[in-house]
């Protein structure tokens, strides 16, 4: 197989690779530091006969995107901060009624309008938790602009597999640095639709679990009639407000498509590890900076290893507490006042857990890591 | 840091085309050298006014940490630029200006080179905005971290074959003028020596 | 079997009936006016889609069978618009509110008007938000009494027609649940309109507005928008003082001059590809 290499940016790779994936519509609001995704699809998408639109803000570009997927379009918006917060209404409606959607998300400097063109982490619970209620969400945080060009296939896979929508968390800087990158040809990856109803149209019930817990999706205008309510509803998409054993039910399975398929979707990196008596777990373009120290460190015969969880949610709980068990000290690395600690401490057992926190829109430098791991050992 | 890490940082004011040399030398070195490359750059009103820059890593091995952070090489087309963009260079590492624009650099820095790569541009294709292919050359030649030939190549590619003749002798005169200091700078060397 | 449905039968979904709607309530009607149009427009009922978002009137696409999304407060159209924008074949069919529409969905209303993407809009305005109990909305008269105006109300109102058209709707129209018959031709020509067109059902809610203002009862509020109803063309004819309390109705705009957004966006299609 030929190898093809180009330069490009977090950006571009993952207006690439999206189109790539099947996305044949977007829709979104300029912000930076992700605009270029929306300049680039608004270019590419009509020559592949997709299509774009540029809503009036945030809260348009999410409903008008899950409304196309409704109509079975692969779908994705693009966003930081400021947007994904207008966002998190209509990307509960994702949620809830079980639309496959992705959202590119290049986080910056927060809170509020913070420092648009500086990276940062400040988002990671956001993303978990933004939409209130329970829901399920699945965000996936490369860490270069190779692994952008991956996870954004992966993510409209995941998307379309379990009707639940996906997060490419990237930061300011990762969106906007170019790398030399390795094209995937397309016969390395595969394409995943989402699964379409066989039964006669009169029979379909567009929640119905079929038993995998993910009900098959019909297009608007492919001859199903379906509908489908916000609210907790039944099986045929109505609104039902006294049931309260339909109303738990609905929810354990929406949560469920995810927490019952945590070994299809979680994945992530472990990085000397085998002999690693001190773990330092880090996400995203932050994590080749502590990759840097854990070198260093090594010269210096500190035994130190990085885990890396590629899809931040759902968190590889499981596999750090694996880990976690004969370490001696768990260090977490992010560019936030503490965020990944919380969810790393969960997993941490009796192993003690350290923060190592730079939170100035400076990715932080293996030094700093470096300086703050000694001090600890 | 390794023999093959190079880092090279662009500085000028915005509508210099620090950017463009940020692309170019980003295409030498990655897609015709075929080595690992992390091109960061000034974004927004930033990139448009004051002083802006693009930086370029360049390493045959895999690059973790994606900023600059001890260049190799600095160009300065700007006095902003030049104050800005020289704290944290190797003390071993090339420093360009461009002196037209740049009258005052760092005591710190021995190798410094001074190039009138505007009044070049002008002489040589009687345009001022061929300044920035004649930096090109020049950095080529006095960088050596990437093949100067990969550099002129990268020019050609990125540019409309109707300016090929004129960016040609712009990065030509870049080149020689580079060589012509590197010389200059050698004899002074042996003759102190 | 070559008898003909009755078009309540085929499309309403009888098993989600009754609705929640009190006695009295105007959107029955509305509903009646929609299927009725649909069901004039002849087009296929499996490319129908009815978007709406929160308030009472949204709930009425989920006793209609077609494809439907019952969608977040106010957000009906953008919803709309990626359904439309996608699959342009779809026959797209918003219904909400007065407080959907106009106040947290106003900004996504004046914003469909100006692209002119060919969705119809149809507008049960009630005067006040019936579903969370009775508070002003922003077609709230001036001085009239809701749960949030005790003392009246001194929000100047909107002209949902006028700020459609002034906005650029291409179709305008409006009609009250007194004159059905009226509403049933302006829907069906605003389904049939290759644009955005808005319809506004002036309709009655006597549990809240009309009860907390003294209307009477629903025929009562009925019988006063017949009374107080004024073609356009005679409208235009008076002036503001005896237009007071007044329901003008008819048609607002019908413009063809403007271009609809996805045949728009169909060409930028084929020369995106020319280019390439």
């Amino acid at each position: 197989m030929e190898n093809t290499y180009e330069i490009m940016t977090g950006n571009e790779a993952c207006t690439h690779a999206a189109i790539a994936a099947g996305m044949r519509f977007f829709a979104g609001y300029p912000i930076t530091p992700a605009t270029e995704i929306a300049e680039l699809s608004s270019e590419w998408l009509p020559k592949v006969g997709g299509k774009y639109m540029q809503m009036e803000d945030e809260l348009a570009s999410m409903a008008a995107i899950i409304g196309a997927s409704s109509a079975g379009a692969k779908a994705m918006t693009a966003t930081s901060g400021p947007g994904y917060s207008l966002m998190q209404e209509n990307l509960g409606y994702a949620a809830m009624a079980e639309v496959p959607i992705v959202v590119a998300y290049a986080m910056r400097q927060g809170p509020c309008q913070g420092v648009a063109t500086l990276p940062a982490q400040g988002d990671i619970m956001q993303v978990r938790w933004g939409v209130h209620g329970d829901h399920p969400i699945i965000a996936v945080a490369p860490a270069s602009v190779g692994e952008v060009y991956t996870e954004t296939i992966r993510a409209f896979n995941l998307a379309e597999t379990y009707r639940v929508p996906v997060v490419i968390m990237t930061d300011a800087m990762l969106a906007h640095m170019s790398e030399r990158i390795r094209i995937p040809d397309s016969s390395e990856y595969e394409c995943v639709d989402r699964k379409r109803p066989t039964c006669p149209p009169e029979e379909f019930k567009p929640f119905a679990d079929d038993g995998t817990g993910i009900p098959p999706m019909a297009s608007f205008g492919d001859g199903y009639r379906w509908y489908c309510s916000g609210l907790i509803h039944d099986e045929t998409g109505f609104p039902v407000s006294d049931n309260p054993q339909l109303t738990s039910d609905s929810i354990k399975r929406l949560v469920g498509k995810v927490e019952n398929n945590l070994k299809d979707i979680e994945s992530y990196e472990e990085y000397k590890t085998e002999d690693a008596e001190y773990l330092i777990v880090s996400i995203g373009l932050l994590s080749r900076s502590v990759k840097d120290a854990v070198d260093q460190a090594r010269q210096e015969g500190i035994k130190v290893g990085v885990f890396r969880p590629i899809t931040v949610w759902p968190f590889p709980e499981q596999r750090l507490a694996e880990l976690s068990q004969n370490k001696r000290k768990l260090f977490v690395c992010e560019m936030n006042e503490g965020q990944l600690y919380h969810v790393v401490r969960e997993s941490a057992g009796v192993t003690p857990v350290v923060q190592i926190t730079q939170n100035n829109g400076k990715m932080i430098a293996a030094e700093t890591i470096l300086k703050a791991l000694k001090e600890e050992i | 840091m390794k023999n093959n890490h190079y880092e090279i940082r662009f500085g000028g004011s915005g509508g210099q085309g620090m950017m463009l040399l940020g692309d170019i030398f980003a295409k030498a070195a990655g897609e015709l050298a075929e080595r690992e490359v992390v091109l960061t750059r000034s974004y927004g009103p930033e990139a448009r006014g004051g002083a802006c820059r693009s930086e370029l890593i360049s390493d045959t091995e895999p690059i973790n940490y994606p900023s600059v952070r001890k260049p190799n090489f600095v160009l300065a087309m700007s006095q902003l630029a030049c104050d800005k963009y020289c704290k944290d260079m190797d003390p071993n590492g090339i420093l360009l200006i461009e002196p037209k624009f740049v009258h005052r650099v760092p005591a710190h820095i021995k190798n410094v080179y001074s190039i009138p790569m505007t009044q070049l541009a002008i002489d040589e294709t009687g345009k001022k905005v061929a300044a920035n292919v004649v930096a090109i050359g020049a950095i080529a030649a006095l960088s050596g971290f990437v093949d100067v030939e990969l550099v002129r190549k990268a020019v050609q590619e990125h540019f409309k074959p109707a300016l090929r003749k004129a960016n040609d002798k712009a990065f030509d005169a870049g080149v020689r003028a580079a060589r012509e200091e590197m010389e200059q700078l050698d004899q002074q060397e042996s003759k102190s020596a | 079997m070559s008898e003909k449905q009755h078009v309540f039968d085929t499309f309403l979904r009888q098993d989600k009936l009754p609705h929640i709607w009190c006695p009295g309530c105007g959107n029955g009607i509305v509903i009646n006016a929609l299927i009725r149009a649909i069901e004039k427009t002849e087009i296929d009922p499996d490319n129908v889609v009815i978007v709406s978002g929160i308030g009472c009137s949204s709930r009425a696409n989920g006793y209609m069978n077609f494809c439907a999304l019952h969608t977040n407060h106010g957000r009906a159209l953008p919803y709309a618009t990626g359904v439309k924008m996608f699959n342009p074949k779809l026959k797209v069919i918003v219904v909400t509110g007065d407080g959907d529409c106009t106040s947290i969905g106003g900004n996504h209303f004046i914003h469909a008007c100006r692209r002119n993407i060919d969705i119809t809009t149809v507008v049960f305005n009630n005067n006040n938000y019936g579903m969370t109990g009775g508070q002003f909305s922003p077609t709230t008269p001036l001085g009239s009494k809701t749960k949030t105006s005790v003392y009246g109300s001194i929000d100047t109102p909107f002209d949902i027609c006028s700020l459609a058209a002034a906005a650029g709707a291409t179709y305008v129209a409006r009609s009250t649940v007194y004159h059905v018959n009226m509403l049933i031709n302006q829907i069906a020509e605003g389904i049939n309109h290759q644009g955005f067109s808005v319809v506004e059902a002036v309709c009655d809610c006597p549990t809240l507005y009309g009860r907390l203002n003294k209307k009477g009862a629903a025929p009562d509020m009925l019988l006063g928008f017949k009374e107080n109803a004024v073609m356009k063309a005679k409208a235009d004819t008076m002036t503001e003082e005896e237009l007071k309390g007044k329901i003008v109705i008819g048609n607002f705009a019908k413009r063809v001059d403007r271009k609809e957004y996805t045949a728009q966006y169909d060409s930028i299609i084929e020369s995106a590809k020319g280019g390439h």
